[in-house]
């Protein structure tokens, strides 16, 4: 078994157990999160997709610890005292190949790479579709928008974005509902949303599905209410806000093949925007960043405490599996 | 099977080029072009041949969207779908297409709804809409 096979089994473990306990944690995590303000709730959707690699990062930071303090410090090698048949972790390890590991390497590395392409053939058809609805439509430098046929409104580009709105939507909605259309919109432009989804989606890709889509489910709720609540502040009318996202839906649902509008997703996210519109009560923000603090020294005093103990541990695991 | 390729054909508007869509629109607003015509009007201006404008006008027929009687040695072009028709489709195949791309977070909608969202649950949101604007009015 080579050192990079080592580094797989404890980067996947760290993020196993992680991704298991996340699991477990989603749905309660999830619930009170949806109490706090959602640019809050946006950073730690993404610190809680990113949960897993840190954790994958810290498994192997911990057990390789000790090894690189004594290269790095040119310490005499003190893998001895733990016991087990030979040095596994240390740089001078003589371990066999195990083809399992690399089986397993091997298939992560597929399911990566695989995700990663559907995304980046995702990007290039909603390139090639956006282009083909530019050409239909023409550019309101007075709204700063791209004006299209249809009933659609969306955001899309990266690192430049651009926002497409629908003429029919222009005509069918009042002054007012248009205005928090389009403050929505621009919100997503100067909060840079499109990165967002673009980083959680390369967090995501990562994660097993079983808390990839809650969480990104949650992500775009949170980003969309996040534009909600800044559209609400520049029209300076949370109902106006409100009264837009339950017309779009009617015109969505409207216009049959609900091909605009009525993209699929979690099925309480209207409800869910209209509401926090109609009676926002967000906790304070000090809160999260109070707990995240806590977490986070919790996590270093571990590892400052049990890096030994979890090198010793994990060679000496590793050494019986290995016989 | 021939059906399905044709109506795909029909409706998908993800490889018109500006010159077809400029073709388009000079048929829609004459009601009626030659090769010679639409090259006057299209091709000289963009200093292209009368073959590429031929190869555009020939393209929208087999896609449908021209229809063609022949004057002669040369063929008449009609529009076959009307310049709304065509707007409403190529943009609800756009929309479509985007559709796969928002569940890879590449964009943004307005209003995400679950394709069945019922005007029952429309209905329910409004009254709760109606509500907190009764309660801002006592205020």
């Amino acid at each position: 078994m080579n050192l990079f096979c080592v580094l797989f089994v404890l980067a996947a473990s760290g993020a196993a157990v992680t991704s298991v306990a996340l699991r477990a944690a989603l749905h309660p995590l999830i619930h009170q999160l949806r109490h706090f303000a959602p640019h809050v709730r946006v950073r730690w959707l993404l610190l809680l997709l990113a949960g897993p690699l840190v954790s994958a990062g810290l498994a192997v930071t911990v057990a390789f610890g000790p090894c690189l303090r004594t290269f790095f410090a040119s310490l005499p090698d003190d893998c001895h005292s733990h016991g087990g048949p030979d040095f596994f972790f240390c740089f001078q390890m003589r371990m066999p190949d195990v083809p399992a590991a690399w089986l397993a390497t091997g298939a992560l590395a597929a399911i990566l790479g695989r995700r990663l392409f559907e995304h980046a053939r995702a990007s290039l058809r909603a390139r090639a579709a956006l282009g083909q609805l530019r050409s239909l439509g023409h550019y309101d430098h007075e709204l700063q928008l791209w004006l299209v046929p249809g009933d659609l409104a969306i955001v899309a580009g990266w690192p430049r974005s651009e926002v497409y709105v629908g003429a029919r939507l222009q005509r069918v909605f009042s002054p007012d509902t248009f205005a928090a259309l389009l403050a929505h919109e621009h919100a997503h432009q100067r909060r840079g949303d499109m990165g967002i989804h673009l980083a959680a989606q390369m967090l995501g890709s990562c994660l097993p599905g079983f808390i990839r889509a809650p969480l990104l489910g949650e992500l775009d709720l949170a980003i969309e209410q996040a534009c909600d609540a800044l559209a609400a502040v520049e029209i300076r009318d949370p109902l106006a806000v409100a009264r837009s996202l339950l017309d779009a839906a009617r015109t969505g649902l409207a216009s049959g093949d609900g091909l605009a509008l009525a993209f699929c997703a979690v099925k309480d996210h209207l409800e869910a925007r209209v509401r926090a519109l109609c009676e926002p009560r967000w906790l304070p923000s000090r809160r999260p960043a109070a707990a995240l603090v806590a977490i986070a020294m919790l996590v270093l005093g571990a590892c400052i405490t049990f890096d030994l103990r979890l090198h010793d541990l994990s060679e000496a695991l590793f050494g019986r599996l290995l016989g | 099977m021939a059906h399905l390729r044709r109506q795909a054909l029909v409706v998908s508007p993800t490889r018109f080029g500006e010159l077809e869509l400029a073709v388009l629109e000079l048929v829609w607003s004459m009601g009626e072009v030659d090769v010679r015509i639409a090259h006057e009007r299209l091709g000289t201006p963009r200093g292209i041949t009368s073959n590429t404008v031929q190869s555009a006008l020939e393209r929208l027929f087999r896609k449908e969207l021209l229809s063609r009687t022949r004057a002669g040695h040369a063929y008449r072009y009609t529009p076959a779908v009307s310049r709304d028709d065509f707007f409403a489709r190529a943009a609800a195949t756009a929309a479509g297409e985007l559709r796969g791309a928002r569940a890879h977070g590449v964009l943004a909608a307005f209003v995400d709804i679950a394709a069945k969202a019922d005007r029952g649950n429309l209905d329910r949101l409004e009254a709760i809409l109606a509500a907190a604007r009764a309660k801002r009015g006592r205020k």
